[in-house]
């Protein structure tokens, strides 16, 4: 089993007593104000995802995926419980974080393919491969932040589609990571999702487009209510979400 | 993470952060060697008729490297604080060490440092400094005043994101260190008392002593005074480290 959540709960300190001034400190202690509580997220959560999965994970804003996902990352350390995983992690939670976007293209791939675990080597014989797959072939040295927003996109995803063929992770944790790109572009990353992800390799995936999900995912995670509501095929989750009260 | 892969990751953030400043700027570098050119050209024009100041052989490259080292120590701790803060999305987003974050910023400005070494070596040479086999011993300086920085950078950044005033608490500190620590004078004309006694526990101290000694006036090198020197900057980089580890678990819920 490559992932497994044991008993995991995670609260956050509400917003407002984070790294708050000194003197509203003491200003609360004066005024026997009491402090305020903690914002539970996620409630004694039990998963277990086995190698090789593809695993949608859905619910509506708020309801917790992407610290489902920073947890399993190890950004997050739970609360209570354990997180297990068995192997190497990449994530893309956010696009281009980073990246230096003032740095030419060919810099950025060397920088975010560090991040997503390629060495020296493996990236300098990638980047041709990296720049054809986003279209980006002639504009090795253009400066990142000169790209479009879908462009910039693209760069980042094509990297750690890279990194996922080359079998450099086993774990890829992917947060609505094809916002503002366009069809074609969509319609390669779905392949790519759909064929070179191994045996070994999992791909967690957080986002709204069930249509997405539904191709690229078998299986699905709704998270709701602080706990992982369900756990099935990616078709019978996204019938009951589509007809749930709250969420359809 | 490997300690392979780490390093390579250190290179390629600390060189794309480099790059990044130095884009920003017309003239790139060569700030770094002005800056402190400049600042020793006024330290000197005021203090260089103060009695006990005059009396110090080659004042003015004495100033400057007073100067560099002590620059290297409060940019490379409040930019590094400053920075940790900055890299929220980081923290967030990405599996990247935390420690790396720290070690990226004291890389830039150890880079910045040793920039201005050569400066200060190529100044020597036309001014006629000491240089002779005392130089050898300059290594362990520059290696002792990263190892200060670095335990103070991550004193700060384990702190910088619970309590939000630190920036303001650690820049009035630093103005203060200016005149506890011996950029512009000698500790012996301190005299003694409570003042001589904080210049001498100042870790800053004992490093500039040493990198005069070796940079400036050669001649031969106290074991036991560049073994304190050292002591006091591995005593912070613990202490730092220690106290990063029992935070950083928690930075990201904070941040």
């Amino acid at each position: 089993m490559a992932i497994r959540l044991n008993s995991v709960s995670k609260a956050f300190m509400v917003s407002d007593r984070r790294r708050r001034p000194l003197y509203r400190e003491l200003m609360s202690l004066r005024n026997h104000q009491r402090p305020e509580g903690r914002k539970v997220v996620l409630n004694d959560l039990q998963l277990e995802i086995p190698d090789g999965s593809r695993v949608a994970v859905i619910g509506r804003n708020g309801a917790g995926k992407s610290t489902l996902l920073r947890l399993i990352a190890g950004i997050y350390r739970p609360n209570s419980g354990s997180v297990d995983v068995d192997g190497r992690l990449c994530c893309f939670l956010e696009p281009g974080a980073g990246a230096a976007s003032a740095l030419p293209v060919r810099d950025n791939v060397f920088l975010y393919a560090s991040l997503a675990g390629l060495g020296w080597r493996e990236t300098r014989d990638s980047l041709e491969r990296i720049l054809k797959f986003c279209g980006l072939e002639n504009q090795e040295f253009t400066w990142v932040e000169h790209l479009s927003f879908g462009m910039q996109q693209r760069l980042f995803m094509s990297i750690l589609i890279e990194t996922m063929r080359l079998q450099r992770a086993e774990v890829f944790l992917f947060d609505e990571f094809l916002m503002g790109v366009d069809q074609a572009f969509r319609g390669k990353v779905e392949d790519a999702l759909i064929h070179y992800p191994g045996t070994n390799q999992i791909v967690l995936h957080a986002s709204h487009d069930h249509e997405l999900m539904r191709r690229t995912c078998p299986s699905a995670i709704w998270v709701e209510d602080c706990r992982i509501r369900s756990f099935g095929p990616t078709e019978d989750i996204l019938e009951r979400y589509r007809h749930d009260p709250h969420d359809g | 993470m490997s300690w392979r892969h780490f390093a390579y990751v250190l290179f390629q953030t600390t060189r794309a952060s480099f790059l990044a400043e130095e884009k920003n700027s017309s003239l790139g570098l060569i700030w770094h060697l002005l800056n402190p050119i400049l600042m020793t050209a006024v330290l000197f024009m005021v203090f260089r008729n103060v009695d006990r100041l005059r009396e110090i052989e080659h004042y003015e490259l004495f100033i400057l490297i007073g100067l560099v080292h002590y620059n290297f120590f409060i940019n490379s701790t409040t930019r590094c604080a400053q920075n940790f803060l900055r890299s929220r999305s980081l923290i967030l987003n990405t599996t990247v060490p935390l420690q790396l974050l720290v070690l990226r910023q004291t890389c830039i400005e150890g880079l910045t440092l040793f920039i201005e070494i050569l400066l200060v070596l190529v100044l020597g040479v036309f001014m006629g400094a000491n240089l002779g086999g005392a130089l050898l011993v300059y290594p362990l300086v520059f290696a002792g005043i990263l190892a200060l920085s670095l335990g103070a950078s991550l004193l700060l950044c384990a702190l910088v994101v619970f309590l939000s005033d630190l920036n303001y608490i650690w820049s009035l500190f630093c103005r203060m260190l200016f005149f506890v620590t011996p950029v512009f004078f000698d500790p012996q004309i301190v005299g003694d008392g409570l003042a001589r006694t904080v210049v001498e526990l100042n870790p800053l101290t004992g490093l500039i002593t040493l990198a005069r000694d070796t940079l400036l006036y050669g001649g031969e090198i106290d074991p036991l005074e560049t073994g304190l020197a050292l002591m006091g900057s591995m005593l912070v980089l613990a202490f730092g480290w220690i106290l990063f580890r029992t935070t950083s678990p928690r930075i990201p819920d904070y941040i």
